[in-house]
Parts: C-alpha cells; structure tokens; sequence
C-alpha cells in the first residue's frame, strides 16, 4: 500500500495520469459514501451521490487551490452534490409511526444482544436524521461522524462558524427530542 | 476538548458512534474510475463543433445586409449614392458568350436554357463554398 499524501496523487492527476486518481477514491471513499448515506438516508442513493461526487472532484481538480485539504474540498462537494439531490426528490417526511416498535424489528436473527442493541442506537439516529432537513443532516455527519471542527464545516457548507454552531445546536436539539419521543413510545409499547 | 468530555457534554454521543462509519460498497472504485474513463472519451467525442459558431454570425449578418440594403434602396432620394451605384451598374453591359449549342450539340435548347444551367452551376460554387466552410474541421 502506498501512503503518499494527496498532494502527490493530486498532482500525478494533473499531469496526465489519470490511474492516480485511483488512490485518492480508495482513500476517502468511505467517509465520502458515509457522509452521503446521513445526507440522503439510503445506501443506493449514497452510491450514486458518492460516485458522481468523485467524478465532479476529477473534474475540477485543477480549481483545487490547496487552501484546504483534499478531504474538506471533497466533503464540500459531496455536501453539495447529496443536499441538491435530495431537495430535487419528492419524499413524505417520516411518521413516529414509521419506526420500528422493538428492537427486534431493527436486527438481523443472529445478532449478540450488544449487537442487537447497536442496531437498534443506528436504527434510531437514522430515524431522527431523516427527520431533520438536509442542510442539519450534512452539518451532523460532518460533525459527529466525520468529527471535523465548527470551522471546517464552515467551510464545507459555506456559512459562517457561528452559523454552524446555531444549526449544529438546533439540529441536535431536534434530534434529541426525536430520539426521547420514539422512546417513550416504545416504552409505552412495551407496557 | 477529548472524546469523554463530548461524550458527558452531548447527549446524542450516547447514540451515534463514529467509529461505525457506513463503509462504500463493494467495486466502488473501479465504478468510479470506469465513470471517469466513459466521462473523458464523451468529452472528446463531443468537443463543439467550431464551425457551427459561426452558421448564426454568417446568417446575423447576410440578415443585416438584407435589411440594410432594403432600407437603402426604399429611399426616395434619388440622388443617394446607392441610386447612382445602381445607375452605374446598368451602364455594364455583361454579356454572355455567344455560344451556338445548337449547332454544337444538334438540337435545339429552350433559350431560358443556359441561364438554368449557369444559375445551376453558381448554385454548386455556393454548395461547395458552405461545404469547405462548415465542414473544414470534420475532415
């Protein structure tokens, strides 16, 4: 495996050989396909996002100014490809209904009861993030998955750091209620 | 600010874990990179065609012409330059060779004959000039 940085492959890109841009896809591909997956809620969806993303990123390369890393230039455009994608779709928002009532309805016959119990967290976040709009969903996964900094995502999105800030406490404050109100349902349920 | 600490500070950390990113599927990449290869050879198949630019210039301005000349010519002033143009343009006198075709190929020919073939003939000489204009690239 070859750990050269970005850069290097960046500029093997630009000088014609256009295979270099083979590692760049292997190295950030799954943060790029996970960030479309929070933005878009579905794995197929995220496909396409990811692999038009990258194909946008080979494009444009040469517009790439090396201000910011390779990883926070794609995240923009991953960002911006998914949130455009989804506001293009026509979707109902989900009900509290919609969410599976046990945690059993969330996994698969043979999982461990820690497993169980992971699926059921995602299932749940997965629920809530979809309850939210795009723009909140992309700010999350940047945040909590991609762990990246207020001013990264600043960046990213293009809003200003405080603007992040207002829209990641909003959103989580959406999220949380999301997640208390499916749980006192299920308990409810459960009684 | 450490991993705990957010852990303690932000409720949804109790729910979402980072380390469990959803991993891009199987063949990901070659999907890509097959992308990208049918993405550059589109772009040369379908690099615009220069000479179509200039069809709308060519046409914008034999349009500008027309509308040029009509407006000149609708002009009562007859003393106006393109009046005295045209005044010197019925003094040429263009003659047409005298050419006996009957004679030469042995039966005779309808007198408004040769200018359909004359007016046939300026009409390929335009055909060919449009042809070597527009489709000089293609060859």
């Amino acid at each position: 495996m070859d750990y050269r940085g970005d850069i290097y492959y960046i500029e093997e890109v630009l000088a014609g050989k256009q295979s270099a841009f083979t590692y760049l896809v292997d190295r950030h591909k799954d943060h790029v396909f996970n960030l479309a997956v929070k933005i878009c809620g579905n794995r197929e969806e995220a496909e396409e996002i990811s692999q038009d993303a990258f194909i946008k990123a080979f494009r444009s390369l040469a517009q790439f100014k090396m201000k910011s890393s390779f990883a926070t230039w794609l995240y923009r455009i991953v960002y911006n490809t998914a949130v455009s994608h989804v506001r293009g779709r026509k979707k109902g928002p989900l009900l509290l209904e919609d969410f599976p009532a046990a945690i059993s309805d969330c996994i698969g016959t043979n999982s461990t009861e820690d497993e169980a119990e992971e699926e059921y967290r995602k299932a749940l976040v997965n629920f809530a993030l979809q309850k939210i709009s795009e723009e909140e969903r992309g700010i999350i996964g940047l945040y909590y998955y991609e762990e990246l900094s207020t001013e990264e995502i600043a960046m990213i999105v293009g809003i200003s750091r405080s603007n992040v800030k207002v829209k990641l406490f909003r959103a989580r404050q959406k999220m949380v209620e999301i997640i208390e109100n499916v749980e006192k349902e299920n308990l409810i349920y459960h009684e | 600010m450490n991993k705990s600490e957010k852990f303690k500070e932000d409720i949804l950390y109790q729910f979402i874990n980072p380390e469990k990113i959803e991993k891009a599927p199987e063949g990901f990449t070659e999907n890509v990179m097959t992308g990208i290869e049918i993405e550059s050879l589109s772009s040369v198949v379908t690099k615009p065609d220069r000479s179509i630019i200039n069809i709308p210039i060519i046409s914008g301005l034999i349009i500008a012409a027309l509308i040029l000349s009509a407006v000149l010519l609708s002009t009562t002033d007859k003393k106006s330059m393109v009046f005295s143009f045209m005044d010197q343009l019925k003094n040429v006198h263009i003659a047409l060779p005298d050419v006996n075709f009957d004679k030469l190929i042995g039966f005779a020919l309808p007198e408004w004959m040769i200018y359909l073939l004359i007016g046939l003939f300026m009409l390929y000489l335009f055909d060919l000039a449009l042809d070597t204009l527009f489709h000089r690239e293609r060859k």
